[in-house]
Formats: structure tokens, sequence, C-alpha cells
């Protein structure tokens, strides 16, 4: 019989609100802090939502060569810059490996607005002169993997996941079943998102999804509580590094967690809005632990997508309850959304990196802005502070747009 | 499949995937038919433009859509509310659906998905509300935006329209990208995942922003005057490539599902693989060593030789040093092996669709295998070399295709290949 790989993570690169690098991520977690202001990227005085998550102290000339910055979209630099970071924390010898066999996976939900939008205003109130010849290098969203790719010199697959909400989620689901598969020993997985642009904002606005608690975005972001009226967009990347068991034990790599599981459906339900009895966001979730052969009681964390959209938090809780029936109650829940908003595309990245370091870290972080209970949400999502935990299995779970479901399942690393 | 024996299969417990179903909206034809016949023909799609007027002298001509009635595929609201792009891959899906016969009632649609290849997006849809929100503010942006603009948009209407509940992909590698969207959905069909899926391609970028970006990078074609001949691979004198729009969809299905229900067969998918040439982000490696890589990797899954391939359905991106490559890359591997094998390519006829060549590409594939002919490359008067026009066609041409090769190259160093086969039981 044909025998699947194991695949393990090796090393985390992430770029966030609440920090650059897995420890200032990490510290910002446990502690609670929250990284949700008023948008200063841009002047959002007359939008719907004046609120968002930003990041404040990334320096891109750390990363990537000076000349090269002007042309490669803000999305794509921190894709870049947190692949750099796991591929140092994964101690790599990227010059003593083949190549060929280290492919790059890159969620990615828009698309190069930074560099397209400023032009696209330029082309309509300037003219031609003032375009530049590099738009479609910089606007279309294939650069991210391909910057990926071309700053290690990875010949690899190369591909970008654009599937919203879920699209770091299923880069890493993608590159996980390509290792298990034999097709690749490594690959940088993960997503990115740069979406604080005036247009790309206000069609989040548009569809009233964002939250209107303008004058105080500290507690705008409040997964699962009775009060939460909407979601931060956030920007920010995760790449981790998934590789293949026996390439990692070789090389005497720190492994981080196994992934064991993948699942993924469709609600087919509607563009925006989510299907009312969780069915299919269930099935996402028990492939994901069916596949890594988990019981439901195995569970010690789930990292969830709690977005803070009054739909999100009722109907994730269906979910989670349609999947594991009165153990749901047992498990400790929280949405890491509550403290850096929600940055689309790498969204699954970030919660994957957060679980990872639960494991590590044997800490649980919490869902801040919590007071209010809702009978709709009656379940344990570690209200406001981090909780001591030896946590063997987590589970990964997202949903967006469309009504695209998909989940992860990770292990602690046992051989 | 005579080489990759049914032995295999069993072994390794995959599946075989067949494709059932057809559907394209493209410059050159709306249906398989009239694509397929100016193929045939050598009827070129491009024509001047019309959609918008266009101030620079460099690039009047393009690729676009014509006699499409979105009316019969869609409600005036759904019209308004969602990008071209969104459009064409529903109404080529549709198509698609029905040329597939298959009947998805019957059919348990969380074991039906899709996988939509796409370049840019809606940006047609987006640079109207760019337009909107800054000269009347944020107030009036309108709430389709998103489902219009973010690429991942197409395929969700698609699921939903169709109740499709099983893998809902968006995949963005440029111009591999409908390559890649087959093979994705190849592979997932191959490992039990789903049973059916619809994959393929769509863009419309047409917009005056990106023609003007783009003949700023200089990889537009210079040739305005005479459209036909505007689009053409594999010349000394290739300057460029013409813009075009449009969408293909196929439908994949497992072989005995599709046996199942006495499908028409087009033919088989055999093998699929992409990697990066890690070079440049606009250039490339002309030597083609990772294409190269590609191909004899695609051969390795399939268990085939060179030898074994009888057309060579190549990408034609129009822009010299690419051509060049994909040009190295397949003489490297043929020379001395196979010296019958067909070259062609469809872009001096369908132009340079981005993110739905590929597509387009898997559906001139598979209607070649169908019908045991290969289309001609037309506008290729001074070919590169002498070797490579011993293999091309100006004419169509009568032949019995076992295996089609299938070459996708984009900017950022993205090579796939797919391998498709006549079904032979």
């Amino acid at each position: 019989m044909y025998k699947k790989r194991r695949v393990v993570v090796t090393g985390l690169g992430v770029i966030a609100p609440n920090g650059v690098g897995k420890d200032f991520f990490w510290q910002g977690l446990v502690s609670g802090k929250n990284c949700v202001v008023r948008v200063t990227r841009f002047n959002a005085d007359n939008f719907y939502s004046q609120m968002a998550g930003e990041i404040h102290n990334f320096n891109p000339a750390v990363y990537i060569d000076k000349e090269k910055i002007p042309f490669i979209d803000r999305a794509f630099q921190f894709a870049i810059a947190s692949a750099k970071l796991a591929i140092n924390d994964s101690k790599l010898k990227l010059e003593e490996e083949n190549k060929e066999k280290i492919g790059t996976f890159v969620g990615l939900g828009v698309g190069g607005v930074n560099i397209a939008e400023p032009q696209f205003n330029f082309y309509a109130t300037k003219g031609p002169e003032s375009i530049s010849p590099y738009l479609y290098l910089s606007w279309f969203p294939s650069a991210c993997s391909g910057y990926i790719s071309l700053e290690f010199k990875l010949k690899g697959q190369s591909n970008v996941i654009s599937t919203g909400c879920t699209s770091a989620t299923d880069a890493i689901g993608l590159g996980y079943c390509t290792i298990r598969d034999n097709l690749q020993d490594i690959i940088l997985a993960g997503g990115t998102e740069a979406p604080l642009t005036p247009e790309t904002f206000n069609s989040f606005c548009s569809l009233r999804a964002l939250s209107h608690r303008n004058d105080t975005p500290e507690k705008a972001s409040r997964p699962f509580d009775k009060e939460r009226d909407g979601f931060i967009l956030a920007e920010g990347a995760g790449i981790i590094i998934l590789e293949e068991l026996k390439h990692a034990l070789e090389r005497k790599a720190k492994i981080y967690g196994e992934i064991v599981g993948y699942g993924a459906s469709f609600t087919a339900y509607h563009m925006t809005s989510l299907e009312p009895t969780g069915e299919e966001s269930a099935r996402a979730m028990k492939e994901a632990l069916e596949a890594g052969q988990i019981e439901n009681e195995q569970v010690g964390y789930l990292c969830a997508h709690g977005s803070s959209t009054p739909i999100n938090g009722k109907m994730e809780t269906v979910a989670i309850k349609r999947v594991f029936g009165k153990y749901a109650y047992k498990i400790p829940i929280s949405s890491i959304k509550s403290m850096l908003g929600h940055p689309p595309g790498a969204a699954g990245a970030m919660q994957t990196i957060t679980s990872l370091l639960v494991m590590e870290k044997n800490f649980i972080p919490p869902t801040i802005n919590y007071q209010n209970p809702d009978p709709d949400c009656d379940l344990d999502y570690v209200p406001n502070s981090a909780r001591p935990a030896q946590v063997e299995v987590t589970l990964i779970n997202t949903s967006g747009f469309a009504g695209r479901c998909a989940a992860l399942a990770i292990k602690r690393y046992f051989n | 499949m005579e080489n990759k024996t049914k032995q295999f299969y069993q072994q390794t417990n995959k599946k075989r995937v067949v494709i059932t179903g057809l559907g394209v909206i493209a410059p050159n034809g709306i249906g398989k038919e009239a694509f397929w016949k100016s193929l045939l023909d050598g009827q070129s799609g491009i024509k001047k433009l019309t959609r918008f007027s266009y101030e620079t002298e460099n690039n009047q001509v393009a690729g676009e859509i014509q006699g499409f009635d979105a009316l019969s595929y869609f409600k005036t609201k759904e019209i308004r509310h969602t990008d071209r792009s969104n459009r064409y891959a529903i109404a080529a899906a549709l198509m698609a659906l029905e040329d597939s016969r298959l009947d998805l009632e019957g059919e348990n649609r969380q074991e039906i998905g899709s996988i939509i290849g796409n370049a840019v997006g809606g940006v047609e849809f987006a640079n109207k509300e760019l337009n909107v929100l800054r000269d009347f503010g944020p107030k009036r942006g309108s709430p389709f935006l998103s489902v219009a603009f973010f690429p991942c948009g197409t395929g969700g209407l698609l699921s939903i329209r169709l109740g499709l509940k099983g893998e809902t992909l968006t995949v963005c590698n440029g111009n591999t990208s409908g390559t890649d969207a087959m093979g994705m959905a190849y592979r997932i069909i191959q490992e039990g995942k789903n049973e059916v899926m619809f994959a393929g391609g769509t863009e419309a970028p047409l917009i005056s922003a990106f023609l003007c970006s783009f003949d700023k990078l200089g990889v537009l074609s210079k040739i305005t005057d005479n459209p036909q001949k505007a689009s053409r691979p594999f010349n000394q004198d290739t300057g460029g490539f013409v813009l075009s729009e449009g969408a293909g969809i196929l439908v994949l299905e497992e072989l005995e599902h599709a046996l199942r229900r006495k499908a028409n067969i087009y033919c088989e998918i055999a093998g699929y693989q992409n990697n990066n040439s890690a070079y440049d982000s606009f250039h490339t490696d002309t030597n083609g060593t990772e294409m190269k890589r590609a191909i004899n990797d695609v051969f390795k899954e399939a268990n085939i030789e060179p030898e074994n391939v009888d057309y060579i359905n190549t990408h034609g991106l129009c822009i010299k040093e690419y051509d060049i490559m994909e040009m190295n890359s397949i003489e490297y591997i043929f020379k001395e092996r196979n010296d019958s094998f067909l070259i062609s390519a469809i872009s001096p006829i369908t132009g340079n669709t981005l993110g739905a060549q590929g597509a387009l590409q898997g559906i001139t594939s598979a209607m070649a295998i169908k019908n045991k002919i290969v289309p001609p490359l037309i506008n290729c008067e001074l070919p590169y070399s002498k070797e490579f026009s011993k293999h091309l066609t100006k004419k169509s041409c009568k032949k019995d295709i076992n295996f089609v090769l299938q070459t996708s190259c984009c900017f950022m160093g993205k090579n796939s290949c797919l391998l498709l086969n006549d079904y032979r039981g």
C-alpha cells in the first residue's frame, strides 16, 4: 500500500499587529494586549468603521533590498519577511537542501492593493503618464508566493491560494497534503494580507461586516460577547515551515507539532452570510479530526475563527457543538482576533502559529473584551485572561467569505 | 492507459480522472464548437479594441468577448452586482455542466467542487468603484464590491449557484492559473476527496490602466494595423502579447463515476507538475532548466517517455524570452527521441487571457484528443529555429493523438505542465 508521510512544523514566522516575530506575537497574546486602533494608514473619518489592526513597527528594509521595496506591495513584503523569520527559526540551511523539493504555498485574500489603488487613482486623475510599468507585477496575487520562491531560490511548487478568510488554512492544508503525498519535502506555507486601503476597507464597510464602535477601538473586537457588532479588519502575515518528519529528524530540527488532518467544505448558502445549521462548518472540523484519527476528548484547545460578527459567534458555537456534543463545553476556545483584528488571508496562519505556541508554552491565550454572556454563545471562550493548560491536540477552525470552511488538526509530536 | 497501468492505480489506491464536459467563452468563440472551429480555421479572435477609447497609439487591439448574451444566464440585477470575470466563468461552467450531461439532482454535492484560476480579480468592477469612492465618498460604495473584486468571488458564486459543497478553491498563479486549477482538481479527485470538479480559469483584465501599464512594460504587441497578425508566438519578430478576456471551465470526473453514468469521455488526465524557476520576477531563464524538469517530472509521474507524446500544446506567451524558454525546453527533451510530434499554440487566436489561458489550452487539448486533430499554429512565418519549425503545423492536421503535453509559464518563474491522454479503457 502507498504510505502517507508525516508532516511536522519546524519554523514559525509572523508579523502581526502585536509585533514582529513569534516572541512578541506570543507575549502580546498571553498578556491579552489589544492592538485595535483608529485607522492611521489613511483618513477614515467618513467611513462606517474607522478602526483596524495595524502594524506600526515593520521595517521592510530589514528583509528586502531597498531598491526593490517600492515595487513590492505591502502584503508581499509581509510574506517575504515572515518567510525569512520562519526560515531563521527553523535553522534550515537552505544552501545544503535540495531546493527542487521546497515549495511555497501562500494564502492571500485580495491582492497588491497598496500599490494598485493609488495607481488606479493616478491613472484616472492624472492620465497615463502617471502609471507604473510594474502595476501588474506588484498587483497580481501570484507575486506573493513568487517573491518568496525567488528570494530563497526555492524551485518547488509555488502556489497562491485565494479563498477569502480561509486562504491561509487552505494554503497550509494543501501544503500538508503535498508533503504527505511525497510531492515535496518542505513547504513554506501560510498567508498574508494588507487590506488597509480606502477601497478595500470600504468594501467591508459597505457589507456592514465591520464593527461600528468607533469611539472605543480597544473594545470593538469582542468575539462571542453579546455586544459584538462586527469584525475589525487587520493586516499581517504568518508563514510556517512544513517539513517531512524524517527530514526534520535527520537534521535534528526543533519540532513544534505535527499536522495530522485538514478538512474543508462549502456551505453553498450565501456569499456574505453564514449557513444557519453549521452542518458544513462541522463537516470541515470532523474531517480534520478523522484524518488525524483524533477522538473528541483529545482536543485540548480550539483556536476559533471568532471574527466578532454577530452571526459568526452564534454559528461557530453551533458548529462546535455539532462536532463535539457535550464535550464542547469542556474545550477551551479562544479567538485571537479579539486582540489582533481579522487579517483575512493571514488569519488561518496566525491561528496555526498560536496553536503551536500553546502546545509549547502550556498556556492558552484569552478572548479579550468578553464582558456580557450571550445565551447563543455558552461555551468556554477563555475570557479575558490567559490560562495555563497542557494541550496535546489543537483544532483550528476558519470559515468565511462565500461559505468556505476549513479546519486543521495539530498534535504535539511523539514518535 | 497502457503505460501507467491499472496495477499502479490498485497499488497506490489512487483514482483515475477523466474530462467529461467543456464550456468556453473566448474572443474567438463562445461554446466549444465555435471555439474549436475558429482554432481549426486559424481565425483569430483578436480585433480592434472597442470597449473603451484608448489614447496610446501602440495597442489598439485586444481579444474582447463579443456576442455574449449575459441575460440568458443571469438576471439584470446579477449582472449589475458582478464583475465580467465572474459572469464569464459561471456561464462557461453552465455550458460545461450541460455538455457533461451530469444530473446534479442525483449527485451527492458534498463530493462536487470547483477550482477557479484567476490572475487579477474583478478589476473592472473595482476600478469603477474606486472612481465612485473618489468622487462621492465611502457611503456610496457598493456592498457587492468584495464579491466582484476578490479572486475567490467567482468560485463562491458558482458553487452557490450549483449548490456544490465540495472543495471550493481559487488559485492565483498568473498565467499558469488555469493549468494549475486543472492539475489541483485532478489531484483532489485522484486522492478520493471529491468525485467531480469544475476546474478552469477566468479573466476580464481589459481596463485601460492595465493596457497602459503593460504597454510601458513593453510586453504588448506593437502590431495594431492588422489585428489577425498581432499575436505571433515563436516568431523571430515576436514583440509582445495581446491582452484578452474569457473563461474556460472543464468538468473533471472520477473514472468509475463517469463510466457508471455512461458519460462522454473526452480524455484522461495522466499527470500534473508545477515548479518555480526562482530566476527573476519578470525575466525568465531562457535555458528552461525548471521547465525541462517540470516536463520530465510529469513524464515520470505518468510513467511515459518523450517518444509517447503526439502533440505539445504550448503556452506561447509572445514575450520573446519566454517563447525561447519554452522552445528550448521542448527541443532539449524531444531531440533525437521523437520526430513525429506536432506543436501548436492557441495564443495567436485567443490572445493572452492571463488566468484563463491554461483552461483554454486544456479545452483545446481535450478537443484535439477527442477529434484526433491538431489545430494549427498561425502567424508563425519566421520560426526561431529549423528544428522547431519541423514540428509546426500551419494547417489543422489529422493525427491519432494518444498523449498531449500542455505547458504553461508565467512571470514570477511559474511553470506548469499537464499531461492528457486518450481514454482507451
